[in-house]
């Protein structure tokens, strides 16, 4: 069972993830709510997840920032950014930071349990499915995903 | 010994020495002609000698013809010829008394011819009683007389010849001594002579001196009367300064016609009087002419403004200057007192401080006014920071909340409109068309309230700063505009303070919706750069520029949406210290906004 943490600082938002997370019918389960990033980093460092979703525009620390932070922190928690932010730029800046990979919240219906399958299985998810995920990338332990994280950060 | 005695004794001297030397040839031209004298000396003690002989032998021949003819008149010729002998006798006796031995031979001489004439008177006179005469005995008788005659004779001129030599160069010899006198007694009355000259001429110079000197003082003594007396009538042609001296106890001893001008009195009338007459009662009672001198006397001058009187009794506004004038020793011997009349210079004074209170009162006017207008302008500064900032935080809320609020609602419809039209995908009726329709119009609005909100506030600003902003940014006006963007960053341009981050994105929106609007460009270069502790971006177009004019005009008349633009622009920079450059021709425009980055933070924390 894989355990999930959810941050964005909109009921609406988190209520629509639960919807969407709780329709797909997965072995998975909601840790925790973050309402900001610093609030997410700490969870992340409590609960342990397995994956953390991260909105971008948060008050305190923006996602980005928070997936820095947890990128660096050591875990081996794989980072999802979950974005209002539509540019060509989001998937450079969302590599910058050390998460591994981003979903549109417009496309979220579509992409976010593709997404978390794709993370959880060990790659990575950019806006779209990797082109060609190497298959030494699949089950990669967490020390691997940590050095991963550093490269790409 | 001065040198006129000295000069007196010297030519005494001189004179003194051509006497002796005149003496001395006298003697020198005697002794010449001694040498002489005794040459003609012994010619004629020979002659003379020889002038006894021949008498002496006419004599005897005479006596032998009376002896032996007995002839009367050869006894007259024979007495005759005695008597030459004697006479010559006489003669040579006198020319010989200088010489002893001469004197002797003469002695002999005279003896012998004595003895001779003895002998043949002793026979005339036998002859003469009638007795015989023995001729012949008489004759060897008379022949040894005769040898020692002729002996003697010839020892008187052969003495004579010895002496001659001897006289001569003892004659000689005193020639040479007195010449030697002359010429060197000469020759140094001629040496006292030059060297009295030479005395006489240092006297001449020394005199010659004291002349000048007496000339050139009195030169002086002249010209100082000349000096004095242009003085006094420089003094006297003064017309607008009273000129006039007191004596030590303040009466006038001097007046010029300035003075006369100026108080009325005339000389005549004024000298000898006390010059308290030309003060007002007041100050007489106040002892002011006293005092004034006092000051005067112990500080060497005074200066005083006042009213003064004039003889009619009308009042001048005066300025005097009294100044002390004390002898070489120190003693005061009386003042001199210079009036001049201010009454003139002291109403333009008055006037004058009049005008310059009015002027200083509407100077503090001005002054305040100003100051208003500086703090109206002041305010106006502010308040126009105040706007842009109200503006800037007005969008940032409107745009946080468009994409906060609304985005986020409209998200997650959309989410929930996608779960349903999975739900519904498959089935072809009006309720999933209606669906789909839904999905499609929440996904338009959606992006709708995004970019509305991008626009009214950059998103990622905050987070990533201009370096990851305005890549977002470009890519959303690139689409809106199809113009061309490109960005160049320095490596080392960092985040900045979030005002001037905030400030420079503006100024990026600004331009790059005036190079959309109005400047027909179809590229926009923008360039971040760090230098110099200076934060630069320039944003460049290649558009048709901005109409001339439009930049001439100062910042603060700009007109129109461009010019407002432009203030705007300005505007954000002055309130952070920085610069805006906007340079423009006909084939493009550069706008460069410059911030000194490191004194930002602190103006900042200064404001805050």
């Amino acid at each position: 069972m894989a355990r999930i943490l959810i941050a964005d600082d909109h009921e609406i938002v988190l209520e629509g993830i639960r919807t969407i997370l709780g329709r797909a019918g997965r072995d998975w389960e909601i840790c925790g709510e973050a309402r900001n990033g610093r609030m997410a980093v700490e969870m992340v460092r409590t609960l342990k997840p397995d994956i953390v979703v991260l909105d971008v525009t948060m008050p305190e620390m923006s996602g980005l920032q928070a997936a820095k932070q947890i990128a660096l922190g050591g875990t081996a928690c794989r980072i999802l950014i979950f974005t209002m932010h539509e540019s060509e730029r989001l998937s450079a800046e969302v590599r910058q930071t050390g998460a591994h990979g981003y979903v549109l919240k417009s496309q979220a219906a579509r992409d976010l349990v593709r997404a978390i399958e794709y993370l959880l299985g060990g790659h990575t998810f950019y806006g779209a499915p990797p082109e060609a995920a190497p298959a030494s990338k699949t089950n990669l332990g967490p020390a691997k995903f940590f050095v991963q994280a550093l490269a790409m950060g | 010994m001065t040198v006129s005695v000295k000069s007196k004794a010297v030519f005494l001297s001189a004179i003194l020495l051509l006497c002796l030397c005149a003496a001395a040839s006298y003697l020198s031209f005697y002794y010449f002609r001694a040498s002489e004298r005794w040459v003609s000396h012994t010619q004629e003690v020979r002659a003379v000698t020889g002038d006894v002989e021949q008498a002496v032998n006419e004599a005897s021949r005479e006596r032998l013809s009376y002896l032996i003819g007995g002839d009367e008149s050869a006894l007259g010729r024979y007495r005759a010829a005695v008597a030459e002998v004697n006479e010559r006798m006489q003669t040579l006796q006198t020319l010989v008394p200088d010489n002893s031995v001469q004197s002797a031979n003469a002695s002999q001489l005279a003896q012998v011819t004595h003895d001779r004439l003895q002998t043949w008177e002793e026979a005339i006179a036998k002859k003469q009683r009638g007795e015989t005469v023995d001729v012949s005995q008489l004759t060897r008788q008379n022949l040894e007389l005769a040898a020692r005659s002729e002996a003697a004779s010839a020892e008187l001129r052969d003495e004579e010849n010895r002496l001659l030599p001897s006289r001569m160069a003892s004659a000689h010899h005193r020639f040479l001594l007195t010449s030697t006198m002359v010429v060197g007694s000469f020759a140094v009355a001629i040496l006292l002579m030059l060297y009295y000259y030479r005395l006489l001429q240092q006297e001449l110079q020394l005199r010659e001196a004291a002349e000048r000197l007496s000339t050139a003082a009195y030169e002086q003594e002249v010209r100082l009367r000349q000096e004095e007396q242009r003085f006094r009538l420089f003094i006297d042609a003064v017309k607008d300064y009273a000129i006039f001296t007191l004596d030590p106890k303040g009466r006038v001893s001097s007046w010029n016609e300035g003075a006369f001008r100026l108080k009325g009195y005339t000389a005549d009338e004024i000298v000898g009087r006390h010059f308290s007459v030309f003060y007002p009662q007041e100050d007489i009672r106040r002892g002011k002419p006293q005092m004034e001198l006092e000051v005067a006397k112990k500080e060497g001058r005074i200066e005083d403004e006042g009213w003064r009187l004039r003889k009619d009794g009308s009042r001048f506004w005066a300025n005097v200057i009294i100044t002390a004038i004390r002898d070489s020793a120190g003693e005061i011997i009386g003042f001199s007192k210079v009036t001049r009349d201010f009454t003139d210079r002291m109403r333009a004074q008055a006037a004058l401080q009049e005008a310059n209170i009015n002027l200083l009162a509407e100077v503090k006017e001005r002054k305040l006014a100003e100051k208003k207008l500086a703090g109206s302008e002041k305010s106006l500064r502010e308040l126009s920071r105040h706007l842009l900032r109200s503006q800037d935080e007005e969008r940032r809320r409107i745009g946080r909340d468009l994409h906060d609020s609304l985005g986020q609602s409209l998200a997650v419809l959309k989410m929930n409109l996608d779960s349903l039209d999975l739900q519904v995908g498959t089935e072809q009726n009006g309720t999933a068309r209606a669906v789909n329709s839904c999905v499609n119009l929440a996904e338009e609005a959606l992006r709708e309230v995004r970019t509305i909100s991008y626009l009214l506030y950059p998103p990622m600003l905050e987070e990533m700063g201009l370096k990851s902003a305005i890549p977002w940014y470009l890519d959303g006006f690139s689409k809106r505009s199809n113009i061309k963007t490109s960005l160049e960053v320095d490596p080392c341009f960092d985040r900045l303070p979030p005002e001037v981050e905030l400030a420079l994105f503006r100024i990026l929106q600004e331009s790059l919706t005036n190079i959309h609007r109005h400047s027909g460009s179809a590229t926009a270069k923008i360039k971040l750069s760090l230098a110099n502790g200076w934060a630069a971006m320039e944003i460049t177009d290649e558009g048709k520029g901005i109409p001339a004019g439009l930049l001439e005009q100062s910042g603060e008349d700009w007109m129109g949406s461009l010019g407002v633009g432009l203030r705007g622009m300005n505007e954000r920079m002055r309130q952070l210290g920085g610069r805006l450059e906007v340079s423009s021709t006909e084939n493009g425009t550069v706008v460069t906004a410059g911030v000194p980055a490191e004194k930002v933070q602190a103006r900042l924390n200064r404001t805050a």
